[in-house]
């Protein structure tokens, strides 16, 4: 068996078998052989159907999506540090629909989720192209600028979700607050079909352009001598990455870290190939993020943590290891 | 095959190169020499079309450089550029193999591998084919880049190669190496090299013609083994004639 099917069936299986523990798990719980035979009671199926399946399929959705965009991201930005949260994309998108949700109201339907993601989608691209014009202010490109950046912008929409959280009703306060913590409580099957109908086609479109990445990781200059046409394929992963984070973000909230542990468990354990790489990141983004909500909604309970806590419990320490193992030289 | 007339280049109001012509023919190898800053980078990187010039024409196998597509260029012409840093880790195996994915639509195919093992074998670097990229030395690290750019013009016939300095950190063993795979490649498939340097000995060693130049103004060019000489090197460097070694 080729190393690359070897990869791909270790981290699938992970998956499957968390997606079962966490489709058991729960207030009633139900057990793996019931579930894999299917014989569940009434009480059983209703649940499954209406509120663990639907939860557990969007959080495999945006756990996919943060972890794969989070892979495209360092590959664009040549740097294994840049994460679309860390970086501000997210919380710009986050912002977005903060404005979006005050002067339109709380979305319902799928209108109303895609008007949320659609104005995620602009958010997080402009401050894209923001932080991309900003880390090569200086000629060449810096992972001083970018960081910084991603600083600047983070305290900006902090200040502009401050604003807003100042302006809303005690209600719209409570929803705010969940929601910025990052949460998949809400989940029906309504959000998603939304989530699926945006990530899985950026998904393929990463996939489509894996192959790419590699080669713009030699720099620009050396990739346009290869043939590739950097600039479009800088457009290309910038729009998917704020569509997909988007997407993520206006369903779940700001979900952090996700983007960065993720991609670089993955070349850890398998190697810097994009084409492994960025398949991997969504697979394994989706195992673990379902695993974090899993705790979430269990540990608890009856109560629920905000599982974007979690993954920043784990994440930010995991960021300064990296940090401190970058800077010594070993990555 | 390459044909450059009269090329300016110019940036922010800047002038870095000024009426520049030069030609190579098929299976010469051309070297561009000059002091720190005299344009000899941004010469190779308007040869490459990554600059486009400002005034004048290039002509490659009397096609216009404009016409060409970025991919169509790609399978005529390979760069081997100063610095090519790296974050990520990639063994050298998949590092030379960029070269031969660039034009493909799917994974490498037999032939691929089979030209990059002869590459990796061709630069001495097949026992290290596995080790990550950022371990290898400096030298190392230039001849697997090297690898990789003849990787992606390895099938073709009259490509050309240009080498921004393709011998700074290589050993003399491996400069003659690399210059050996040159004329091979000049004489068997009819490539054409231009290459900036700096060690003039070795120019009019292995190079077939020369350019000077200064100030991005072409100072003497002509056969290497005529042009590089004492009474021009010490005029071009500011070297009192004692200090030139040939």
């Amino acid at each position: 068996m080729s190393a690359t099917r070897r990869a791909f069936l270790l981290v699938g299986t992970l998956l499957f078998v968390i997606f079962l523990f966490s489709l058991s798990i729960g207030a009633i719980s139900i057990p793996v052989e019931s579930l894999v035979f299917g014989r569940l009671d009434q009480l059983q199926q209703s649940v499954l159907l209406n509120i663990r399946l639907p939860r557990a399929l969007l959080a495999m959705l945006v756990g996919a999506a943060l972890g794969i965009s989070g892979a495209a991201m360092q590959g664009l930005f040549r740097n294994p540090l840049a994460d679309p949260g860390l970086i501000g994309i997210s919380s710009g998108a986050a912002l977005a629909v903060a404005i979006s949700i005050v002067l339109i109201g709380p979305a319902t339907g799928f209108l109303g989720l895609y008007g949320l993601g659609l104005a995620a989608f602009v958010g997080g691209t402009i401050t894209s192209l923001v932080i991309l014009r900003l880390s090569k202010i200086s000629g060449l490109f810096s992972v001083t600028h970018m960081l910084l950046a991603g600083i600047a912008i983070n305290a900006l929409t902090f200040a502009g979700t401050g604003v807003l959280t100042y302006l809303s009703d005690d209600q719209q306060l409570r929803a705010f607050t969940f929601w910025t913590m990052g949460s998949l409580g809400g989940a029906l099957w309504t959000q998603v079909f939304v989530c699926a109908s945006i990530t899985v086609p950026a998904i393929w479109i990463f996939v489509l352009k894996s192959r790419q990445l590699n080669i713009l990781l030699l720099g620009e200059e050396n990739a346009t001598y290869l043939g590739i046409d950097t600039a479009r394929l800088k457009r290309t992963i910038i729009m998917t990455t704020a569509l997909t984070v988007g997407a993520a973000v206006a369903l779940s909230g700001l979900i952090g870290f996700v983007g960065l542990v993720v991609p670089h468990l993955i070349r850890l354990l398998f190697g810097a190939n994009h084409q492994l790489l960025i398949p991997l990141s969504a697979i394994l983004g989706a195992a673990l993020l379902l695993l974090a909500d899993t705790f979430a909604r269990t540990i608890v309970s009856p109560a629920e943590l905000p599982v974007g806590i979690l993954t920043s419990l784990i994440g930010g320490p995991f960021f300064l290891w990296l940090l401190i193992k970058q800077t010594s030289g070993k990555l | 095959m390459l044909v450059v007339n009269d090329i300016s280049f110019t940036v922010s109001g800047k002038t870095i190169l000024s009426d520049v012509s030069l030609s190579v023919g098929r299976g010469e190898i051309l070297s561009i020499l000059g002091p720190n800053g005299a344009g000899k980078s941004t010469l190779l990187k308007c040869l490459s079309g990554f600059h486009k010039v400002s005034i004048g024409t290039i002509y490659l196998g009397n096609r216009l450089f404009s016409e060409f597509s970025l991919s169509e260029l790609a399978q005529r012409r390979a760069v081997l550029s100063q610095q090519v840093s790296l974050d990520f880790p990639f063994t050298a195996f998949e590092v030379a193999s960029m070269g031969r994915l660039a034009k493909k639509t799917d994974g490498l195919g037999h032939i691929d591998k089979d030209i990059i093992h002869e590459l990796l074998g061709l630069t001495s670097m097949t026992r290290m084919k596995d080790r990550l990229f950022s371990s290898l030395s400096g030298g190392e690290q230039q001849r697997v880049h090297l690898a990789r750019v003849l990787a992606q013009v390895w099938d073709q016939e009259e490509a050309l190669l240009l080498l921004d300095e393709p011998t700074s950190a290589l050993d003399l063993k491996h400069q003659f190496m690399l210059f050996d795979i040159c004329r091979n490649l000049c004489e068997k498939k009819g490539f054409s090299v231009v290459t900036v340097l700096h060690d003039l000995r070795l120019a009019k060693v292995v190079t077939d013609r020369t350019i000077f130049l200064q100030k991005g103004r072409i100072y003497a060019s002509g056969d290497s083994a005529e042009t590089i000489t004492a009474p021009i090197v010490s005029s071009l460097y500011e070297l009192k004639s004692e200090q030139v070694l040939l």
